[in-house]
């Protein structure tokens, strides 16, 4: 697994996690990321039972159908209920303009 | 009355007078207000927190306020913790209360609606007092990643608190309030209850509402309490552990103390010896050896087991916790609330940039670990594999509970390590939550106990663990053993 931890590989998992890292942090995490990885790789190898084979959605549909339990994972009826001020959410946010959160341009200005 | 240890008050040495079980007697008996009480311990905490760096927003004139509100009216039969200081994480919604979660991402949010378990405290008559420091996020395992700086132990200031909730355990024994409130996802309370000296007791996954905790790792995160007596756990425990329709993971029914009628004889105890041979140090074996011998003369009866699944406690843990991590952690993206990064040129940058800015090294790693364990091609192999080695593990762990009341392990292979000493190597730091993960990955009980451990020594935490439910009777039994004062809080002399 040590061998899939490329600097370009890092730089995908920062670009999927939305992390912009500087050259210093990708040589860093290049070399703890791989440790880890190689240290959890044994997962990848535990024989799992016949009814847990299969791919990752269906053995978590098994997991949750195996554990299914009558005192979790009710519903809640959809009611919408404004117990929170849209003045009190809006004080929080980097930026406003009237009831609005304000942004910088999000789009690249066209070349 | 002087002690050599500079943190040390009558807050901790006169235990009995200081529990919440006796504030609530005092207070109501009308022998002593709670303002006055609030008074004096304000001038205790300003005195030694500024060191410990335990509570990082006390809120003063809210706390008199509220008391002099209480103080206004009769208490109530429901009021149980009538009067009651009580500090919270501050990764735990409280109107106004600062709810920075120890990160630089969220400096300067305050809470904006109450936790379920701030409404039921309050409706029980406590006084939130104050937030307290945290690994960010909540990730790691010695409170030494906080934008708040280090969590220092009263035991020793050069030791760790144990984390992640570092800032809520030492308010605990330290003094600050006989009840704190901590999260636990991998043993962020048992383990800094363990390294303090304390009592730290993580219910069964639903038992305590979820509803107003900020999300580390969603199917694991349990709002637990740390007390310095077990008598405090219950009482805070018919408090806040109760069904919420707020949380659809909340489990029906409530916590119903069984306190009264309990004994040790006949309880059988299973122990996985294979656990105990690698890496624990000869205190923690000692102490851990030492309650089995003694428990055997109250007619406790211990069973060796195995449980296989728990070779893969680490990496499962790491991949689910992670997973669900990089989830939860991705609505901070500069844009509603939270740290924004300035000057950049697109949609994309101001999410990367802010969050880069705003997130510390660890959570980063985390994020990106669990983004990896997402991603295409690797999801089978590891995120599938962990949830279904979770699944065996918990079969193992009921099919056990079967035959036996609860099982015994360290809380921690170590007592409280220096400052520095595990911070550089991720792995080693992970290594500390090995005994405390299976309880969340299980959605199991677990409580840690401090042992009785010689005059000067470093604190040491034991653990007993119990079914899924049998969270009362997991209180009754660790009440039972302090009775018997094998175990007990850790003097602070």
């Amino acid at each position: 697994m040590t061998t899939d931890f490329s600097r370009e590989s890092v730089k995908r998992i920062a670009e999927l996690s939305r992390l912009h890292l500087s050259e210093d942090e990708i040589t860093q995490y290049q070399k703890e990321l791989a440790k880890i990885i190689q240290a959890f790789n044994a997962l990848s190898q535990v024989p799992l039972p016949k009814e847990l084979l299969g791919d990752a959605r269906s053995a978590l549909g098994m997991a949750k159908g195996i554990g299914a339990d009558d005192s979790l994972s009710r519903m809640c009826s959809d009611e919408a209920k404004n117990s929170i001020a849209t003045h009190d959410f809006l004080a929080q946010s980097p930026d406003r303009e009237g009831v609005f959160v304000r942004v910088p341009a999000i789009l690249a200005s066209s070349t | 009355m002087s002690y050599k240890n500079q943190f040390s008050s009558v807050y901790v040495n006169e235990l009995k007078e200081h529990t919440a079980m006796s504030l609530v007697k005092t207070f109501c008996s009308g022998e002593r207000k709670p303002s006055q009480y609030l008074e004096q311990l304000f001038e205790h905490i300003e005195r030694i927190n500024p060191e410990l760096n335990a509570i990082t927003s006390l809120q003063k004139e809210y706390a008199l306020l509220r008391a002099k509100e209480l103080e206004a009216k009769k208490p109530e039969a429901h009021q149980m913790l009538y009067g009651v200081p009580i500090v919270i994480k501050e990764n735990i919604q409280k109107v106004d209360f600062p709810v920075e979660c120890a990160s630089k991402m969220l400096k300067g949010y305050r809470g904006q609606f109450n936790a379920t378990v701030i409404e039921s405290l309050e409706n029980a008559g406590a006084i939130i007092i104050g937030s307290a420091n945290m690994d960010e996020f909540a990730m790691g395992s010695a409170n030494e990643h906080s934008s708040h700086g280090v969590v220092r132990n009263p035991h020793d200031p050069k030791r760790v608190s144990g984390g992640s909730s570092g800032g809520s355990s030492v308010a605990c024994a330290a003094g600050f309030a006989p009840i704190t409130l901590g999260s636990d996802t991998g043993g962020s309370v048992r383990e800094p209850a363990a390294f303090c000296g304390i009592y730290g007791f993580k219910p069964t996954y639903g038992r305590v509402s979820r509803y107003g905790l900020v999300a580390f790792g969603s199917s694991l995160d349990q709002i637990s309490p740390f007390a310095r007596s077990v008598e405090d756990l219950d009482l805070v425990l018919k408090v806040i552990a109760h069904e919420d329709p707020l949380d659809s993971t909340s489990l029906r029914g409530c916590y119903e103390s069984q306190i009264e009628k309990y004994t040790l004889k006949g309880k059988k105890i299973g122990v996985i010896r294979s656990l105990l041979k690698a890496g624990l140090d000869d205190n923690v074996l000692q102490e851990f050896q030492s309650l089995e011998e003694n428990l055997k003369k109250y007619g406790v009866e211990f069973v060796d087991i195995e449980i296989p699944s728990l070779e893969h406690t680490l990496s499962v843990y790491y991949v689910i916790a992670c997973a669900e991590a990089s989830s939860n952690l991705s609505r901070y993206d500069g844009i509603r609330f939270g740290h924004r990064a300035e000057g950049t040129e697109d949609l994309n940058d101001l999410y990367s940039k802010s969050r880069s800015e705003g997130f510390g090294a660890e959570v980063k790693r985390r994020i990106m670990l669990g983004t990896f364990a997402l991603s295409a091609g690797y999801y089978d192999a590891f995120y599938g594999r962990a949830l279904a080695v979770r699944d065996m593990m918990a079969k193992e762990f009921a099919s056990v509970f079967e035959k036996l009341d609860f099982i015994y392990m360290p809380t921690a292979p170590t007592s409280a390590f220096k400052f520095g000493e595990n911070s550089h190597d991720p792995l080693k730091e992970y290594l500390y939550d090995v005994f405390t993960i299976p309880a969340n990955l299980t959605g199991i009980p677990a409580i840690s106990v401090p042992t009785k451990v010689g005059m000067g020594c470093l604190p040491v935490g034991v653990q007993f663990m119990a079914a899924k439910g049998r969270d009362a009777e997991l209180i009754a039994f660790a009440s039972a053993l302090e009775k018997t004062k094998l175990i007990g809080t850790t003097a602070l002399v």
